[in-house]
């Protein structure tokens, strides 16, 4: 028995450990009925010693639709957070996560024209080749580990598409975002910095000169084309293609393997989610599996002035973490939040963030795991568990390692 | 004050009352479903889209080129009559102005 004492205290949030057995939602629970916010002391990445815990639906989007007032310059995502304003001492300047308006709306919008929800509709039969190939590949395998042959393959396959890298070098590309990934799991600052180089000169001196050679409709000639009109530098349009291997990797995997882990674990989810795709169709089993997991557990946002929000007096320079999965579990705004239901009502949730700065890869994300379910619904592909499902060692994400599976039919 | 009328795809309508904001903001402040405006206005989320009524449409301040541009990124097709209603301001010269609310914009 822990005594009333301990369980009233908060674990540290900054610490992966409090993560290592699963969300924290029960302390969570406690933050998000505790009037204003919970101070998170940490000498890492912040000016004023710490960071608040931000757990209110309502809240969390009051200060993401104010960024005069909350800020992503000094950084979208603790500890990628304190960042200098000044270009030459901030290696992140130029990234999309990290810049406010006008300059974010400016970079924002030449993304947002190749990731509308209308052409993304278009991107359905060259993912449904990408899962088909990946389904392909485990048909013959009796026993495998779901993250390593499926959930981590697909979302690489498809940010190599998007960023128009050539068949011959997809491999390649595939090979330094999971290193990238492989590396920020040690926090070595050097290995990820040395594997971002790599990729960053592949840019340069491959992808860039073959688009302007002969440019497609991919990313990257959207993005080079932009920057000759001068809409936008050429050091964003790299940093957006590097952004998108970080913000749209790490997060659709976790999307595909925790929901495959929580189907595999759970006979009530599993017959949850045949039946809703039956009754309601893919979607909104997709929107229940996205707020059940949250993958990116939060974002971060830093207080331009003193002010007050959520009851809560912060300072000027103040970092606020906003937990989207505690907030996506608001019973403020969703009935039983602690309960699957894909047949729930209640607005979309936070797992996309909101305001300028939401998600741009969403309807990538949804369709991904909708072929997934509808080809291996075709292929009537079953797994079980085969071994212990491994989560991952993170305060940022909602990550699962390994899921070892076995076929049975 | 000037009055918009936003109309939803089963017929529905919602009056307001405002003026000298978008007709996104005052769309947003009144719960107005199918009108999100994620980016607030800063012309970079293309949800806040409207098919303006025809007869309203003349009245209106032309598109700039990057209202024109983001117009191809809405959830729905655009018209001649479509516009970013983060670009409309709701004047007293537009007091009735009907605009029309997509329907797969939610
Ligand atoms: C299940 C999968 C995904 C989840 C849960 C997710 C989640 C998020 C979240 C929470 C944010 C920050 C929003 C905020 O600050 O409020 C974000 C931003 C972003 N995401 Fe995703 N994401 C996913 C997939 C993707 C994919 C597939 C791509 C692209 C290929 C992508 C590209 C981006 C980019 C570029 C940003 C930065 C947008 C900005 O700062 O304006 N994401 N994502
Ligand atoms: S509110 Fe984002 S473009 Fe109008």
């Amino acid at each position: 028995m822990v005594t009333g004492v301990e369980t009233n205290q908060i674990p540290d949030l900054t610490n992966p450990q409090t993560f290592a057995a699963g969300v924290p939602h029960e302390a969570f629970a406690r933050l998000r009925e505790t009037p204003g916010f919970h101070w998170q002391p940490t000498e890492i990445a912040t000016a004023n010693g710490g960071f608040w815990a931000v757990t209110r639906f309502a809240d969390i989007v009051e200060i993401e639709s104010n960024p005069a007032l909350f800020a992503s310059q000094p950084g979208g995502a603790w500890p990628s957070t304190n960042l200098s304003p000044d270009p030459a001492e901030n290696p992140l300047y130029n990234n999309l996560m990290m810049m406010d308006p006008p300059r974010h709306s400016s970079v924002r919008r030449v993304a947002a024209a190749a990731f509308g929800p209308r052409i993304v509709k278009n991107f359905d039969p060259w993912v449904r080749e990408i899962v088909v190939e990946v389904l392909e590949r485990i048909e013959h395998l009796d026993e495998f580990d779901y993250i390593l042959e499926v959930a981590q393959i697909i979302p690489s396959f498809v940010i190599a598409r998007v960023q128009g890298v050539p068949a011959e070098d997809r491999q390649w590309i595939v090979d330094q975002t999971l290193a990238s990934f492989e590396a920020m799991q040690t926090a070595d600052v050097n290995a990820v910095g040395e594997v971002l180089h790599k990729t960053h000169v592949y840019y340069r001196e491959k992808l860039v000169p073959e688009k302007l050679r002969n440019p497609q409709s991919d990313m990257t000639s959207v993005l080079i084309h932009a920057a000759e009109r001068g809409e936008i530098t050429e050091a964003e349009a790299y940093d957006f293609l590097n952004l998108l291997q970080a913000a749209g990797f790490e997060t659709t995997h976790t999307l595909i393997g925790q929901s495959m882990r929580m189907i595999l674990e759970s006979p009530e989810i599993a017959d949850k989610t045949f039946r809703g795709i039956e009754e309601l169709g893919p979607d909104k089993v997709i929107e229940e599996f996205l707020r059940f997991i949250t993958p990116a557990m939060f974002m971060s946002r830093t207080a331009t002035q003193d002010t007050v929000v959520g009851d809560q007096q912060v300072r000027e320079n103040d970092l606020l973490n906003l937990y989207f999965t505690a907030a996506n579990r608001d019973p403020a705004v969703f009935a039983n939040p602690d309960e699957f239901d894909p047949w729930r009502t209640e607005t979309a949730s936070l797992a996309f963030g909101s305001g300028p700065h939401r998600c741009i890869g969403n309807a990538l994300a949804k369709l991904e795991l909708r072929i997934l379910f509808e080809e291996m619904a075709k292929r009537d592909f079953r797994f079980r568990l085969n071994g212990a499902p491994q989560r991952g060692w993170s305060t940022f994400i909602n990550q699962i390692r390994s899921l070892p599976v076995a076929r049975v039919s | 004050m000037a009055r918009v009328i936003y109309v939803q795809p089963d017929g529905s309508s919602t009056t307001c009352a405002a003026d000298g904001r978008s007709l996104m903001k005052v769309a947003v402040e009144n719960l107005v479903p199918g009108i999100i405006g994620e980016c607030g206005g800063d012309l970079s989320c293309a949800t806040c889209h409207v098919f303006v009524d025809e007869a309203w449409f003349g009245k209106l301040k032309p598109r700039s080129d990057d209202e024109e541009s983001l117009l191809d990124v809405t959830s729905e097709e655009p018209t001649e009559t479509s516009r970013l209603s983060c670009q409309v301001t709701l004047t007293d010269d537009l007091d009735g102005i009907v605009v029309h609310v997509p329907s797969t914009q939610r």
